[in-house]
């Protein structure tokens, strides 16, 4: 499937995402986006510490903490590799008002938005095992939330979510490009073993909604090649790919690193 | 649903019901398939998943548009375009319809270009047969019903389940039981769609899985070690010997389906036993067939059936009751996954019975000869479902013994079952 990228519905939202942020970035400057009235608790995930000087993470720190949820749900449940990266990539396609309810709900209180943005967070790995066609039952994946979840709320979340992607269930993921881009750029069994692991963090990132999934990829194994001593961008350039999204890429991934 | 006014209902699937629908906001005619949610414990069904999850990826003017998903009251709701009828109908109604060569042509062209365009996305419909493929208002033909599609063509594709397919377009790969197969078992079902549409009925239709490979030899010769090299290595191949028959010749293919030399050919090429030379849908598009006269007839001209979807009134009962009286007791002619596994795992309680005395099988045509095991073997092959009391009616006594090689069979054969299938069986 992957050879199809171009013609997928990913490749549309990210054109879309692209104009989006063409057209923000041309406008004046943008309000700030309201902050969190709190830091929300999960079981067992830290909460990001947020850029120094900021106080508490923005929007995408909120999704991060998610993304970690997931991927402690999904090693206790044994989740292999694929329906896990799936469901954090629809954790980052989910608009925000999905993960946060609206506040002024009459009765609403702080537990029923841990228990909603739980239920969300399970549903989009309960949906993407279904999706890569790994299904785990609904009880099993419940069950993690210890009590905080039912089963009916999970299956709730599930319509939810699906709604909010608009039904593009299909995710490209990097992690199949490093492996066919590993041999053409020369990188050995190590190097892309560490791209591999690169790629593999990169789903605590928003890049995926950033760049075409080959991009992220050649993006990490520049970083893997560049601990060889190996740079790897005139080979992008010279098959075409743009030097400055690879770069990009590379960025964001030595700040991840870096935060680790 | 605020945006839809709801319309007559056109059908009923596996999974729900299908009516038709206005939209409000464009005044678009669209159908409607609402998801049955009901008591599901495992939400929505993976059928309707793939469904989802394969028409958001196929735009083309030969599958099926899906334009919208919504969930309403903790059911979800998915919006096709509108359809009016469906293939099946064309090919049964031979008191009105009269089917041109060119007719034929038109409607192979537009089935292969729609499985080249999902072949081309690494997409296995593995539901191919007449009703699935939908006639538009104004002679569109598309493909429909993604629930049985898969993803092929990964190195790390794992096994597949067999029990795809109504059994009468199921390809000889999988009647053998290979679980590694690929976009090829659609292009034999396309070949028996192909031979359904010149004679106006079903080419092979066997009543199991042994009868159904029986008729494809008969009808098709069986397969040397040349045609098919890697035959005797898939898993229930060895257990059977089947008598040999030769290839028919073309001239006699010529005179069963009143067709040109080209048309044969290309029905061969679409049927030939070897999956790795079986012809692709890329390459189908390009036989010589489709370049000869009389041209494909334009789809605006081709015929259409006198009653459309949500008409047929007591003539056309729902879905699948239609096929399965049609087809006779025992006959799954029904795509759906569990009621094909099903049907194919219980054939009729008499041939059981018949097959373990030794007496003459109700295929007693079926010119074939095999171990009383294998023929357990076939009834016993899936797990029971549910508590479908087929099985328990007969004498233990009349049950032949398994060998100890056909029991291990037997068991890593349930061990093997497709997860989607335990959970089609929950609902
Ligand atoms: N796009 C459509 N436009 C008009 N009618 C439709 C459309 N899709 C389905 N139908 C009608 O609804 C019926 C049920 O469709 P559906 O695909 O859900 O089930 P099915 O094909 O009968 O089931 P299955 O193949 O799973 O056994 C069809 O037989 C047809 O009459
Ligand atoms: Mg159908």
């Amino acid at each position: 499937m992957a050879a199809n990228f171009w013609s997928s519905s990913q490749c549309d939202l990210l054109l879309e995402a692209r104009e989006r942020r063409a057209e923000e970035a041309s406008r004046a400057p943008k309000p700030k986006a309201r902050p969190r009235r709190r830091q929300i608790v999960l079981r067992g995930v830290e909460p990001e510490p947020g850029e120094p000087g900021s106080s508490g993470g923005g929007p995408g720190s909120v999704v991060t903490q998610l993304v970690d949820y997931a991927v402690l749900l999904s090693k206790e449940l044994k989740i292999r590799q694929r329906p896990v990266l799936t469901a954090c990539a629809y954790l980052w396609r989910l608009r925000p008002e999905t993960l946060d309810p609206p506040e002024n709900a009459v009765g609403w209180s702080e537990l029923d938005d841990e228990r909603h943005i739980t239920a969300v967070t399970m549903a989009c790995v309960y949906l993407a095992c279904k999706v890569e066609e790994q299904p785990v039952s609904a009880d099993k994946v419940a069950g993690f939330s210890q009590g905080l979840c039912s089963a009916t709320d999970l299956l709730d979340a599930e319509l939810c979510v699906l709604e909010d992607l608009s039904a593009s269930l299909v995710v490209h993921h990097p992690i199949d490009d490093v492996e066919r881009y590993a041999s053409l750029v020369h990188a050995d069994g190590e190097a892309s073993k560490v791209a591999m692991a690169c790629a593999e963090e990169t789903r605590r990132t928003d890049l995926l909604l950033r760049y075409p999934p080959h991009v992220i990829a050649l993006g990490c194994l520049r970083v893997a090649m560049a601990l060889e001593g190996a740079d790897t961008l005139p080979w992008c350039e010279q098959n075409g790919v743009c030097k400055e999204d690879v770069k990009g890429v590379c960025a964001e991934l030595v700040k991840r690193c870096r935060s680790l | 649903m605020e945006h839809y006014e709801k319309g007559p209902t056109l059908g009923e699937g596996t999974f729900g019901r299908v009516f038709a629908a206005t939209d409000k906001r464009t005044g678009r005619r669209v159908a409607i398939k609402k998801i049955r949610m009901g008591k599901a414990k495992e939400g929505v069904n993976v059928t309707a998943i793939r469904e989802i999850k394969f028409l958001r990826e196929l735009q083309h003017e030969n599958v099926i548009e899906l334009i919208d998903v919504f969930p309403h009251k903790r059911n979800l709701y998915l919006v096709y375009e509108y359809m009016t009828s469906d293939l099946e109908a064309v090919i049964k109604d031979k008191a009105n319809l009269r089917l041109r060569v060119g007719d034929v042509k038109a409607y192979m062209r537009a089935i292969l270009q729609g499985l080249a365009a999902c072949h081309g996305h690494w997409i296995m419909h593995r539901d191919v047969k007449p009703n699935n493929i939908l006639l538009g208002p104004s002679g569109q033909v598309k493909l429909a019903d993604f629930g049985a599609g898969r993803v092929f063509g990964s190195p790390n594709d794992k096994k597949f389940t067999t029990q795809v397919f109504a059994r009468w377009y199921r390809a000889p790969e999988l009647l053998f039981d290979s679980q590694l197969y690929s976009s090829a078992v659609d292009m034999w079902a396309v070949g028996c769609v192909f031979a359904e549409l010149m004679l106006r009925r079903p080419w092979l239709p066997g009543n199991n899985d042994l009868e159904q490979l029986s008729l494809i030899f008969e009808a098709l010769g069986t397969p040397t070690e040349e045609q098919w090299p890697g035959m005797k290595s898939l898993p229930t191949a060895s257990q059977v010997v089947f008598k040999p028959i030769a290839s028919p010749t073309a001239a006699s293919l010529r005179q069963l389906f009143r067709c040109g030399a080209d048309a044969v050919d290309l029905l061969q090429q679409l049927l030939c036993f070897d999956p790795s030379r079986r012809m692709s849908a890329e390459q189908a598009l390009r036989h010589e067939y489709f370049g000869n006269e009389p041209a494909a007839t334009p789809w605006a001209d081709l015929p259409r059936p006198a009653v459309p979807f949500g008409e047929e009134g007591s003539s056309r009962p729902q879905g699948g009751a239609r096929e399965a009286a049609e087809a006779g007791a025992g006959a799954g002619n029904n795509g759906h996954l569990l009621q094909g596994v099903r049907r194919s795992s219980f054939p009729p309680e008499g041939d059981c019975a018949r097959d373990a005395t030794g007496v003459k099988a109700s295929a007693s045509e079926v010119r074939m000869s095999l171990p009383a095991e294998m023929k357990m073997g076939e009834n016993e092959r899936t797990p029971v479902l549910g508590g479908n009391g087929h099985r328990d009616s007969l004498e233990a006594g009349e049950r032949p013994q398994l060998g100890s090689a056909d029991k291990n069979y037997l068991r890593k054969r349930k061990l093997d079952m497709d997860r989607a299938f335990e959970l089609a069986s929950n609902d």
